[in-house]
């Protein structure tokens, strides 16, 4: 498979489709599944990593599935792909930085994911663009089902699927949403929000999942417990709280664009003439610049450029993709320069006026 | 940004901490011996209603002990009850708590993955799925704590029943193909790993 034909595409998450994509950027289902009759990924030693990881891309090739799944050796890679792959959401940071046989199989369409090896020996992922996590549990669902004809899990009829961690025993489901949500940030509210949703047991985080930076205004919102709830209930606890956070921004977005107009009008456009003009530019810097423009378009402020031309921007000027689209590994200083150049110049593309 | 870390509360509570207060009466010194104690039974708190997750037993001294079960923000309040010094508890007993830790649990060890429970509290993972029945009794509060539930109510895998008596076969076939490895009986390995192959296919 060839990697840098990945940098061509947006990827599923960033399609900017589906419904309410102007806010939800898109519906993730991950389910944490592990073989029985091996130890967690954690106290296996390098032989029976081995194994697991034989066995696992075997049936993972063979299942009874379309789109056809095709396995991707990760030990194999540079760091750089597996970087490529994490911004792209396919694999995990955590799998793209541990060592010892471990690989992904994915769909060409890059919606369905399944990691080997993981912290558990399967983490099986739907990414659907926009709000829609009901197609993407029956789409990990069916998949699921299938490799349970292939594949031993480990499940007690008590606690359901067993996991390495007992975070996510049970359904072993975790289901999340990616919101965009600068207008709550710019009045302050977004603090609020959270408190309600750790309220009602949901996490709130960056776009890079656990312990990672809301850079670029970018927030998930998942479910804490796995366990005594089915996955319906689960997904439908998530999917109602959502329209009242959609509705949350809506609302704050009308109040900047009646209140502050100039105020916002004014940060937009200084967010698009530093993207245009600067020299250098730090990959958060831009995640903010760019949020900041997204939420111009959607607001009818500005229409030198349009939401997918955002969003491909956005995982354009992420560290791997941009060295991917450069053709050569660059230096933290490098990088920066050639992500301002490369703005700058896809920027004219985009709008040959400018300049 | 604000991420609610589900790690924090049950840690705390899995904690031993253990202190020696120095209360001063009039006339004499006396020492006194407090060890709070995670204990995995639930009991409900003495000051409120919530269930108790710290059990504390003071020792009074002349075999006198007094013992009490509160909810972790009552223990606060409790901790800062007159006669109570809570300046330097933590970092003299730092040292003694965890070998302390060690004594009082962590001695049971799964039989198949081999950790203690000692090892699930430091690096926050399981060993295997049998660990989920060794270490019962001190999973289900942890449970109960992140989950509010003990009991799975989702989907179950269709072919369960069927795979559960293969399952069993193959943990152990698999150990057994796991020692002759290590005691480089390579025939035996091989004859073990058809043994799992024809297992696993059926």
């Amino acid at each position: 498979m060839n990697l840098n034909s990945l940098t061509k595409t947006n990827g599923e998450w960033l399609r900017a489709l589906g419904p309410d994509a102007d806010i939800v950027i898109s519906s993730r289902i991950r389910l944490a599944r592990n073989l029985s009759s091996f130890p967690f990924t954690n106290r296996v030693n390098a032989h029976q990593k081995a194994e697991i990881e034989t066995y696992l891309k075997g049936r993972l090739e063979a299942v009874d599935f379309e789109p056809r799944l095709s396995y991707l050796n990760l030990a194999a890679l540079s760091t750089l792909d597996r970087l490529l792959l994490v911004e792209r959401q396919l694999i995990s940071r955590e799998l793209a930085n541990s060592e010892g046989p471990r690989g992904v199989a994915f769909a060409p369409n890059e919606i369905i994911s399944v990691m080997v090896n993981e912290e558990d020996h399967i983490r099986l992922q739907v990414i659907r663009s926009g709000f829609s996590l009901d197609e993407a549990w029956q789409e990990a669902d069916r998949l699921d089902d299938k490799l349970e004809e292939k594949v031993p899990y480990a499940f007690s009829e008590e606690l359901g699927y067993l996991t390495a961690c007992p975070t996510n025993v049970g359904t072993g489901l975790r289901a999340s949403v990616m919101l965009h949500l600068p207008a709550l940030v710019l009045i302050k509210q977004i603090e609020k929000v959270f408190r309600a949703l750790q309220k009602i047991n949901l996490a709130v985080r960056g776009l890079y999942g656990e312990g990672s930076r809301a850079s670029g205004d970018f927030y998930q919102i998942s479910n804490q417990v796995t366990l005594g709830k089915s996955e319906t209930t689960i997904i439908n606890e998530i999917r109602d709280v959502i329209p009242n956070i959609v509705n949350y921004e809506r609302q704050a977005r009308q109040a900047l664009t009646r209140e502050s107009r100039p105020l916002v009008l004014d940060r937009v456009q200084r967010a698009f003439g530093t993207l245009k003009s600067a020299a250098m530019m730090t990959s958060e810097e831009t995640m903010d610049l760019l949020s900041s423009v997204r939420l111009g378009v959607n607001l009818g402020l500005l229409d030198d450029i349009n939401i997918t031309e955002v969003n491909e921007l956005f995982i354009h000027t992420q560290p791997a993709h941009l060295q991917k689209l450069i053709g050569r590994e660059l230096d933290s200083d490098e990088r920066n320069s050639e992500r301002a150049r490369f703005l700058r110049n896809r920027l004219r593309e985009i709008d040959p006026q400018v300049n | 940004m604000s991420t609610a870390n589900l790690w924090d509360p049950p840690r705390k509570r899995l904690g031993v901490t253990f202190a020696l207060f120095l209360t001063a009466p009039s006339t004499l010194l006396e020492w006194r011996l407090e060890i709070v104690l995670w204990n995995p039974i639930m009991q409900k708190c003495e000051r409120c209603s919530s269930p108790a997750t710290i059990h504390i037993t003071e020792i009074l001294g002349e075999g006198k002990i007094e013992e009490h079960h509160v909810c972790e923000p009552c223990y606060k309040h409790y901790d800062q009850s007159p006669g109570k010094s809570a300046t330097g508890k933590a970092a003299s007993a730092n040292a003694a708590a965890s070998e302390l830790e060690e004594a009082l649990f962590g001695q049971q060890e799964c039989p198949d993955c081999g950790i203690k429970f000692v090892d699930f509290r430091n690096s926050h993972r399981l060993g295997c799925s049998r660990d989920y029945q060794v270490f019962q009794a001190e999973l289900t509060p942890l449970l109960e704590n992140i989950h509010g539930d003990t009991r799975h109510c989702g989907k179950t895998p269709r072919r369960y029943p069927q795979t559960k008596k293969a399952e069993a076969e193959l943990v152990q076939l698999r150990q057994r193909l796991k020692r002759a490895v290590d005691r480089e009986d390579y025939e035996e390995a091989a004859r073990l790993r058809d043994q799992i192959r024809v297992v696993e296919e059926a």
